[in-house]
């Protein structure tokens, strides 16, 4: 049985980062079969896994060849460990539509079975936001089932989580895409477990892991590589290890309960204001 | 009686606000059905798009205009040669229309270098056409699609084009009517007083929301003729785009068409001070008083009279022929708004048709105020009518022939009652005199036809 997982957060938060690693780490520790999908426009959410190979994205494919030419060979590379990744692309910045380029790269995948049975996990990594319906799509019907938010302790980090969780309310019911939890990317900032574990008690999910900051990371990056596969000894590759096996024994699925705006506020100036 | 919660309505007891029979002692300060609305949810809707309105009512009657819509190909044909308003150009416009044929991978990378092409593509195609109406439609107004951005570089590269764009996707309202107005209002900021026209009458008008259906146009021209009245733009029957760029130096706004054009006319009125004359161009009473407000407008009653008395002794006694043969007769019309009060006095006075129901698409306050005051009591008034509603009336008033279009007109085909075409008429024109006999042959020829009867009988009964 293939689980389905979206990976959502504010833009910048490490998400595409902690996405790659946990899969490189799930790959490697556990042995499972991975399939990255990733939805940002950008493409940048396969880099580490790929080595840095420039992708043909989905939507390269449509512009340049069309939509009949696109085959799972030419769009589906094979990176790290056999990790499958495939990036839908899109189109230049504040032109047409991102989020319908979204929708088209997922339904062709799907049309054409690149989702194949034998996967253990399909991760489907959104840009920042749920901003319109096409950046919806992978929690749509029959799409990713769990979802887990990437997260840190500084306030926009948490009103984005909040407002991804209000997303995921929105489509609970008719899609039974479920919150697996908050994965905190630590900044450093003072009390951000405190700050976290309040904000995922009040959602009603957990934080799921608390990914300690480390340069290794950055480093690993700067090789085109995840930290598993830059250095699969080292402490960070065992945070990743942690957080891979947590995600697959995870059992706490949740349709969250978002927060008012004003106790958003409340909840964070609390903390901002300690010192 | 108030408003009426028809039995087909009751799952939609919103609708009520929407159906009114007249009763007696009754105005419409009292009860006036709600219009201009948004539809309301479970009711099957005749109305059209916003869009529609824009291209399929007035811009694309142009005769020298390409009428480029930027959207999926539907759009384009949807609104393409579904209403006849011929051309003296021998129809440019009926025949061609253009479309940039957005596909999945427009909408994603964004329509624009696609839009670019299409408008290359279509003045390279047509050398000898210069100007150019654009449309967004749904899919490019949604994407965030520029296209007057585009159309102002295509024009410094094709000095010699000019290029309108209305940006009134299907969305944008809740019916055609937005679409309306929003052309009239872009082409009075945009092009009006951009041109000057030639002026060689000292009696100069704008014949404002006529749309040459089936020669409508033509055949009012001969009048403005024979008065030796100049008509510097018709809003836009049989018009080119550089004559309704010269709207602002007429002396009279002429309308017909209050709401889909009656904007523009409130606008010059505004900014150009030309006064605004409403005028019905349907039936021999309304285009005789028509005429006779234009003539003291001008000071030119007696060539008024002149006229008027000799069309009447061309055309009256065929219109009382068929008169007395259709007196009692019971009328439907169902069409977009302004006809339901342009008519149903029409017939009642000249023709002796008794109109016992009538339904608006996309009509607002004002056209079921003139309506109402104007038509009968007892008749039923709907805003919006639903397909349901529609049989429903049929089973209480029992009408002898129904004007409409031909998505209603099929259904009611069905029940053996004839349609005649309320939109762009069965064998037109219809305005003035002349024309005003051919609705009255076209009534008659639908309410006597044997085929009715015979549609319904099973034929082995005769036999």
């Amino acid at each position: 049985m293939t689980r389905k997982i979206a990976f959502y957060g504010k833009g910048g938060i490490g998400k595409s980062t902690t996405q790659q690693n946990t899969a490189a780490a799930m790959t490697h520790f556990y042995d499972r079969k991975v399939f990255i999908h990733g939805c940002d426009p950008k493409a940048d959410a396969t880099r580490l896994i790929l080595g840095g190979k420039p992708q043909d994205t989905i939507m390269d494919m449509l512009r340049n060849e069309g939509e009949d030419k696109i085959t799972i060979e030419k769009v589906v590379k094979t990176g790290f460990e056999g990790i499958r990744c495939v990036e839908s692309g899109g189109p230049e910045p504040g032109v047409g539509c991102a989020g319908r380029g979204v929708i088209t790269a997922i339904n062709l995948m799907e049309e054409l079975g690149a989702y194949t049975p034998e996967l253990d996990f399909i991760f489907f990594d959104v840009l920042g936001d749920v901003v319109c319906g096409g950046f919806a799509m992978p929690i749509r019907d029959g799409k990713a089932e769990e979802v887990y938010i990437v997260a840190s302790g500084e306030m926009m980090a948490i009103y984005a989580a909040n407002n991804i969780a209000r997303g995921l309310l929105k489509y609970a019911d008719q899609s039974g895409v479920r919150l697996g939890g908050i994965i905190c990317n630590s900044r450093k900032v003072d009390k951000e477990i405190e700050l976290i574990e309040e904000f995922t008690d009040a959602l009603g999910t957990q934080m799921i892991h608390f990914v300690p900051r480390d340069n290794i990371v950055q480093k690993a990056e700067f090789n085109k590589k995840s930290v598993v596969e830059y250095d699969a000894a080292c402490n960070q590759a065992n945070e990743y290890m942690i957080l891979a096996q947590k995600i697959i024994d995870n059992q706490n699925f949740v349709i969250p309960s978002p927060l008012a705006m004003d106790d958003l506020e409340l909840m964070v100036a609390k903390y901002g204001l300690m010192d | 009686m108030p408003m009426v919660l028809l039995e087909c309505d009751k799952d939609i007891p919103e609708r009520e606000q929407h159906v009114y029979i007249k009763a007696t002692g009754e105005d419409t300060t009292m009860f006036l059905p709600a219009s201009n609305v948004p539809t309301i949810p479970g009711t099957l809707s005749e109305r059209g798009c916003s869009f529609c309105g824009a291209k399929l009512v007035i811009g694309g009657v142009l005769k020298d205009t390409i009428q480029l819509i930027h959207g999926p190909i539907g759009c384009a044909y949807d609104t393409w040669h579904t209403k006849r308003y011929p051309s003296d150009n021998d129809n440019f416009q009926l025949k061609y229309a253009w479309s940039s044929g957005m596909k999945e991978q427009h909408v994603i990378f964004g329509g624009e270098k696609q839009l670019k092409k299409s408008i290359q593509e279509a003045f390279d195609a047509m050398p000898e056409s210069k100007r150019m109406f654009i449309y967004t439609t749904c899919a490019t107004a949604l994407i965030g699609d520029d296209p007057r951005a585009v159309a102002r570089t295509v024009m410094e590269e094709r000095p010699d084009v000019d290029i309108f764009v209305v940006e009134c996707p299907g969305f944008a309202g809740v019916s055609q009517s937005k679409g309306h107005h929003v052309l009239n209002i872009a082409w009075m900021n945009e092009k009006v007083g951009t041109k000057e026209p030639e002026i060689v009458s000292p009696y100069t008008i704008n014949f404002i929301g006529d749309y040459n259906i089936q020669g409508d146009t033509y055949l009012l021209q001969e009048y403005w003729e024979k008065l030796g009245i100049q008509v510097i733009s018709h809003f836009t029957g049989n018009a080119t785009y550089d004559e309704l760029c010269g709207m602002h130096r007429a002396q009279l706004n002429v309308v017909n068409c209050a709401r889909s054009a009656g904007y523009i006319a409130n606008e010059l009125k505004k900014r150009y001070a030309i006064p605004r004359l409403d005028i019905d161009a349907w039936g021999f009473s309304y285009m005789a008083a028509g005429l006779r407000k234009i003539g003291a407008f001008f000071g030119i009653e007696d060539k008024v009279e002149e006229l008027i008395e000799e069309e009447y002794a061309k055309h009256k006694p065929a219109l009382d022929w068929y008169k007395e043969r259709l007196t009692g007769k019971k009328m439907a019309i169902w069409t977009g708004g302004p006809r339901l009060w342009h008519w149903t006095r029409a017939v009642e006075e000249d023709l002796g048709v008794e109109v016992v129901a009538m339904s608006s698409k996309f009509g607002h306050q004002e056209d079921f105020e003139k309506v109402i005051a104007r038509g009968r009591v007892g008749a039923v008034y709907i805003d919006d009518a639903n397909e349901k509603e529609f049989f429903e009336v049929v089973d209480m008033v029992k009408p002898d022939v129904i004007f409409t279009g031909p998505r209603v007109g099929e259904l009611v085909k069905k029940l053996h009652i004839p349609y005649i075409n309320g939109h762009a008429y069965h064998n037109g024109p219809y305005m003035g005199f002349a024309g005003f006999v051919n609705l009255a042959r076209d009534m008659y020829n639908a309410v006597k036809s044997p085929l009715w009867g015979l549609a319904g009988k099973d034929v082995r009964e005769v036999a």
